[in-house]
């Protein structure tokens, strides 16, 4: 009991000193900072900008607030990290199982796949890949071009969809539509594909003649005359993106290919004899058997993998593309709020690895393999 | 059954205490600069990651330039040593948080005085010692010869400088659209240029010349003539700390002054039986104008001697001496009807 008091008091002690010595250290930041006639509030985050912002997922003008400036970078940032984690997802599975075939070319093939790749450091892969989609690539001019789609250094020109007004019904139509086709199935036994599909598009189709094709396509075009330095019109997918999804999900892939390999591995071999002695053919043995046993121990380094690759997507300032980081490094130098900024960043980063740390671990719950099995 | 109880080393209080101390000790603490350099024998300067005529290690990995001439100018007044400089290479977006932090003495980075840089980050501008202003580079089959005819094209520019911001001003005042793609470094930006990314590169006129160099044909490439902006570099020192501001201040105004005065490093030594008042009180042979800034009376003499005045450093990096062939322009002195125009020494 005594030992019990004094390993509390002990333990109240040593958080007290770290809080303390956290206090002083904020107070004296901020005593130094004030003193130098450094920023040491936030104010600034309501400033104007003034900087220019490439690619942007919401409007922004060299005449929006850091604040707006800043979210667009946390939004070019989630859009690479996601985009990349499921390319990522893919190469890695698909490596992963390939090494693992009895197809010796096949097998030879992603192992020099994932032994080079995750030998190289990432920021060389990166630049690699920059130069790589660079190069060859024609100016606007004499863009490459498909119907509706043209691709040159400047990137990869798609049609957009652009919305009238009216194009929030045609939304609201298909929402309903695709509701009573959910109802219809679940309630009522076997239906026809062919009332499904009536029920989905009918009532969305119906609204967009009614209220005169509110929704179309905006086909990118290059004019000497209206621009003659790029391609007007439509949804463009610049180079820097394209370099930075391909680098990280190619250099991630690897690790969870490894992963994969190794979650396999150790199932005992007897499950996919078991399996084979059920009649079960390789491909749904490897479905039903191995990899949801498999799922079990790959599911936590791949958490990891995901963290890592949000987190590596801050080597984008080196090649031109808009993120949290290369934002927030704008920021910083015009405002000089270096603690400010950094702090935020800090925060931010941590807000989105805890939030993908929930959303996995909700999908290990939801398959009985967290801490509720 | 007793709990275990885990053991606390017997270090872990008192080295806490010691750091919670030392973390309030640094609170408030006047600084003098001059003091902690002389202490530590060499001056830490904050130089440009590689910028040819300003600040690059040349073949046997000695820093050469015009903004590593003036590190050296500064050692030389301290220690009659040019050599007692340590460079810390520093990408634009690092470098005002480097001095900040006292990781720097002093920052001679090609670095345009603005007033909220000044006002608002703690830092001082000693004395603009190069006239800048902002241009265009563009691939000359593009035929442009204005920069007014980039309305819609693509140009890359280096994080963290007032080029970026000024790209942003000229455009809005012009009404154009144009997509900025924006580098870390200037390396990457023209780089990027030179693979056809940007239609064109923007930084500050002085460097279009040494970046268009880098360029696998630098002959295709055209500067606009166009000039967007001003940029007034300067050297750059922490506030509070004013001997050292001062120091740094009138380093800068020696060197002009004794260009002024036509006093060289061929002919310091022998100037100094000059009967020209001007140059007597400059040498220190009359007065000791050096005390007021804690150096000895012929701090001129030793900086002079050790870099030359400000033509020589000038020609020397950027002018008739160099690769780069920069005209003096508005960085002639006063008299010849630039804009280098120094207090005088008395």
């Amino acid at each position: 009991m005594k030992a019990r008091v004094k390993n509390v008091a002990l333990q109240a002690l040593l958080l007290a000193a770290v809080g303390g010595l956290l206090i002083a250290a904020v107070a004296n930041a901020g005593a130094n900072l004030a003193a130098r006639g450094i920023p040491t509030s936030f104010a600034f985050l309501d400033h104007v900008a003034g900087f220019g912002i490439n690619q942007s997922l919401i409007p922004y003008s060299p005449l929006s607030s850091y604040a707006r400036a800043l979210l667009a970078g946390l939004l070019n940032t989630l859009l690479v990290s996601a985009l990349a984690a499921l390319f990522a997802t893919l190469i890695g599975f698909a490596a992963g199982f390939a090494r693992l075939s009895g197809h010796w070319a096949l097998s030879k093939l992603a192992a020099l796949y994932v032994e080079t790749v995750r030998n190289i450091p990432l920021l060389l892969q990166l630049l690699f890949w920059y130069v790589a989609i660079l190069a060859p690539l024609p100016g606007p001019a004499d863009s490459l071009s498909l119907p509706g789609v043209l691709l040159n250094n400047r990137g990869l020109n798609l049609p957009a969809p652009n919305f009238a007004p009216g194009a929030a019904f045609v939304a609201a139509a298909f929402l309903a539509g695709a509701a009573l086709a959910y109802w219809r199935r679940r309630s009522g036994g076997r239906r026809s594909m062919a009332t499904t599909a009536l029920l989905l598009f009918g009532p969305a189709l119906a609204t967009f003649f009614v209220f005169g094709r509110p929704i179309g396509l905006d086909f990118p075009v290059y004019d000497a005359a209206v621009n003659r330095f790029n391609v007007e019109g439509g949804l463009r997918l610049p180079p820097e993106i394209t370099a930075l999804v391909l680098a990280l999900s190619l250099y991630t892939g690897s690790y969870i290919a490894e992963i994969v390999r190794a979650g396999v591995n150790s199932v005992p071999r007897g499950q996919s004899e078991a399996a084979a002695a059920l009649g079960l053919k390789p491909a749904q043995a490897r479905k039903w058997v191995i990899l949801p046993q498999a799922m079990r121990i790959v599911t936590p380094p791949l958490i990891s993998q995901y963290l890592a690759l949000t987190k590596n997507s801050s080597l984008a300032a080196f090649i031109g593309f808009a993120d949290l980081m290369q934002v927030s490094g704008t920021i910083l130098n015009q405002t000089g709020a270096a603690v400010q900024v950094i702090a935020l960043d800090m925060v931010i980063y941590l807000a989105l690895s805890l939030a993908t740390l929930g959303l996995l671990r909700l999908y290990e719950r939801r398959f009985h393999w967290g801490a509720a099995r | 059954m007793r709990k275990h109880v885990p053991k606390t080393p017997r270090l872990v209080f008192p080295v806490c205490l010691a750091v919670c101390l030392a973390l309030l000790a640094s609170v408030a603490r006047a600084e003098n600069t001059l003091d902690v350099v002389r202490g530590r024998g060499v001056l830490v300067c904050g130089v440009n990651t590689g910028l040819a005529g300003f600040g690059l290690p040349d073949d046997r990995g000695l820093w050469r330039g015009f903004d590593i001439d003036y590190c050296r100018a500064v050692a030389a007044a301290i220690f009659d040593d040019p050599g007692k400089v340590k460079f810390v290479p520093l990408s634009g977006k690092d470098r005002f948080t480097a001095l900040q932090s006292g990781e720097v003495d002093l920052l001679s980075r090609n670095t345009t005085w603005t007033q909220s840089r000044e006002a608002g980050q703690g830092l001082l501008f000693t004395g603009i010692n190069y006239f800048d202003g902002q241009g265009f580079l563009a691939h000359k089959k593009l035929g442009l010869a204005s920069a007014a005819k980039l309305s819609g094209a693509s140009i890359c520019v280096q994080q963290g400088t007032t080029s970026e911001l000024n790209l942003a001003d000229y455009f809005r005042k012009s009404g154009f659209r144009a997509e900025t793609v924006v580098f870390s470094t200037a390396d990457e930006a023209i780089k990027a240029y030179d693979s056809g990314r940007c239609d064109a590169f923007t930084t500050d006129g002085s460097a279009l010349y040494v970046q268009r160099m880098k360029t696998t044909s630098p002959d295709d490439h055209e500067v606009l003539p166009e000039i967007i902006s001003k940029e007034p570099f300067a050297p750059v020192v922490r506030q509070g700390d004013d001997r050292w501001f001062n120091l740094v201040k009138w380093t800068h105004f020696a060197l002009l002054d004794a260009e002024e005065l036509g006093v060289t490093s061929a002919n310091v030594e022998q100037l100094r039986k000059s009967d020209n008042p001007e140059i007597r009180r400059l040498l220190g042979v009359e007065g000791d104008f050096g005390a007021g800034l804690g150096l000895p009376a012929d701090w001129v003499v030793r900086i002079v001697r050790a870099v030359g005045n400000y033509g020589e450093i000038f020609e020397r990096n950027l002018g008739a001496d160099s690769p780069l062939k920069i005209p003096r322009g508005l960085n002639a002195q006063w008299r010849q009807g630039g804009l280098h125009y120094a207090p005088p020494v008395r």
